[in-house]
């Protein structure tokens, strides 16, 4: 009888747990700017707050590469999702991410870079030659110094190389005659020993990367989520977090944040893309 | 005491097969797991299904599976039987099975993210275990029997010089003319028998000495009993 009684007794402890299931957890797709077992080492400490933060498993996830990850960002397989600004601009249309967040005071810039005995002086010198790029989708090192050829009407032929040095190195040895990159990657690589490249342009600053929510996420997700984010940077806790994924403090994220990249008139993007 | 080395052989070979399988195992499930790792976290199905054929091709291992944390199959390839198998990371104290299993997790800032399971087949090392062991054996019993064989034929040679000691000894003792031993052999029992000789030569000198004063004594004698006897005449 005892026996019987200790049985119920553990059948009514473990009855909420059966009846009420456990919350689905939310995915975090995390733009693959590194390789993924380094963007989950950086990400995860940050994974773990939000779930605790949420009562509610957030997973990180990426992609194997930038196309495979648009693909998926495409196909809202990503609750939340820390994307590029083109990404979000594009993201935003289909399948309608919304951003929540995005670092606080900071302004992404493309640079073109020229060998250092090069005699072009600004971006029209560059008519007609090749120019290399990292990636047909890198922001502020494709896409910003695209769109601004593109404006100043100037022809050339992009290569991708895959990396931000190795558009470097493609210009200092003379393979191609100008390259897109970015200011810190470009910094380091001259502190790597790189020599013979100087920058011939520097474009105006843009909206930095967005935090964006799939529009299937309710409000309340959506505001708790935001919350989270931008009281980061209000504990010293939180500034670890955003210190490990090297982030400045977040702030809250409107939709019209990324008009400006908007105006950029990436169309030349898209009919690229289509096969 | 031949038998218990050879258990005490047996037994070493067993447990250090068995650490060895163990730790190989646990290995190449690590190396696998890191190397698996960024297209588990990525959800790189088809480089992940292309190398686990790799690895399932590499001679010795009989599948790998990736599963990730929530258990969901990711990737699967190698031996459909021991495919459908339970997961059993350890064995028994008893005899090596024929598929060793063993698994490594894929953890990032101490979250879990995934699952590696690779079985290894062990049927070739078993073989090769025991063709060890029926080695050992015939040399073991190869041992024994020339053991055996060398024993009677020293045994033989040592007791057919200690009986031809004994003879010439009993004809010593027995008084009659002692044949020398001769023995050839550098050994105690050589030794033993030139002492004898020796001994029997210097009884011999002894003897023919002990003959030689017995006869001039008697020479002596009669010498004596004739003078007296012509004393006696006068």
């Amino acid at each position: 009888m005892n026996v019987f009684k200790g049985h119920l007794l553990v059948a009514l402890l473990i009855w909420p747990l059966l009846v009420y299931p456990q919350p689905e957890p939310l995915t975090f797709g995390i733009v693959p700017q590194q390789s993924s077992s380094r963007l989950a080492e950086k990400w995860t400490p940050l994974m773990s707050y939000l779930s605790e933060q949420l009562g509610r498993p957030v997973r990180f996830m990426t992609a194997p590469d930038i196309p495979t990850f648009e693909q998926r960002v495409l196909a809202g397989q990503y609750d939340i999702a820390y994307m590029n600004p083109y990404h979000y601009v594009e993201f935003s249309k289909v399948p309608g991410y919304r951003a929540i967040a995005r670092e606080q005071g900071k302004q992404i810039r493309g640079i073109v870079v020229v060998r250092e005995n090069d005699t072009a002086t600004q971006l029209s010198d560059l008519e007609g030659e090749t120019l290399a790029f990292p990636a047909p989708t890198a922001f502020a090192a494709t896409i910003l110094v695209r769109a601004e050829l593109e404006r100043l009407g100037v022809s050339y032929t992009p290569k991708y190389v895959s990396s931000h040095d190795s558009v470097y190195l493609s210009v200092a040895r003379g393979f191609v005659k100008a390259g897109g990159g970015i200011e810190r990657t470009f910094s380091s690589a001259l502190e790597s020993g790189l020599e013979g490249a100087r920058v011939l342009w520097r474009s105006p600053g843009y909206t930095p990367h967005a935090f964006a929510v799939h529009p299937d996420l309710s409000e309340g997700d959506k505001e708790k989520i935001a919350d989270i984010l931008v009281s980061l940077s209000e504990t010293e806790e939180g500034q670890g977090l955003l210190g490990g994924v090297t982030l400045k403090a977040l702030v809250s994220a409107s939709d019209s944040d990324w008009d400006d990249v908007r105006r950029l008139g990436l169309d030349f993007i898209e009919a690229e893309a289509t096969p | 005491m031949l038998m218990l080395l050879l258990y005490s052989v047996f037994h070493f070979i067993d447990q250090s097969t068995r650490d060895e399988v163990e730790r190989r195992a646990q290995s190449i499930a690590r190396v696998f797991a890191a190397t698996a790792a960024d297209d588990v976290l990525s959800l790189d199905l088809a480089s992940l299904q292309s190398f686990v054929d790799e690895v399932a091709k590499t001679p010795g291992t009989s599948f790998a599976r990736v599963v990730d944390y929530e258990g969901h199959l990711l990737a699967e390839a190698g031996n459909p039987q021991h495919l459908t198998r339970d997961f059993k990371g350890s064995f028994d104290a008893g005899d090596l099975p024929n598929l060793f299993m063993a698994q490594a997790y894929i953890v990032k800032a101490g979250i879990h993210y995934g699952k590696i399971e690779i079985g290894l087949d062990l049927r070739s090392q078993k073989e090769n275990i025991l063709n060890l062991r029926h080695r050992s054996l015939v040399i073991a019993a190869l041992e024994v029997l020339m053991a055996a064989l060398f024993s009677i034929a020293a045994g033989y040679y040592l007791v057919r010089r200690l009986k031809k000691m004994t003879e010439v000894v009993e004809r010593a003792s027995s008084g009659g003319r002692a044949q020398k031993i001769n023995d050839a052999g550098h050994d105690e029992v050589g030794e033993l028998a030139r002492q004898i000789d020796l001994l029997n030569e210097r009884n011999q000198w002894e003897h023919s000495r002990s003959d030689l004063r017995i006869r001039n004594l008697e020479e002596l004698n009669r010498l004596l009993q004739k003078k007296l006897a012509e004393k006696r005449d006068f």
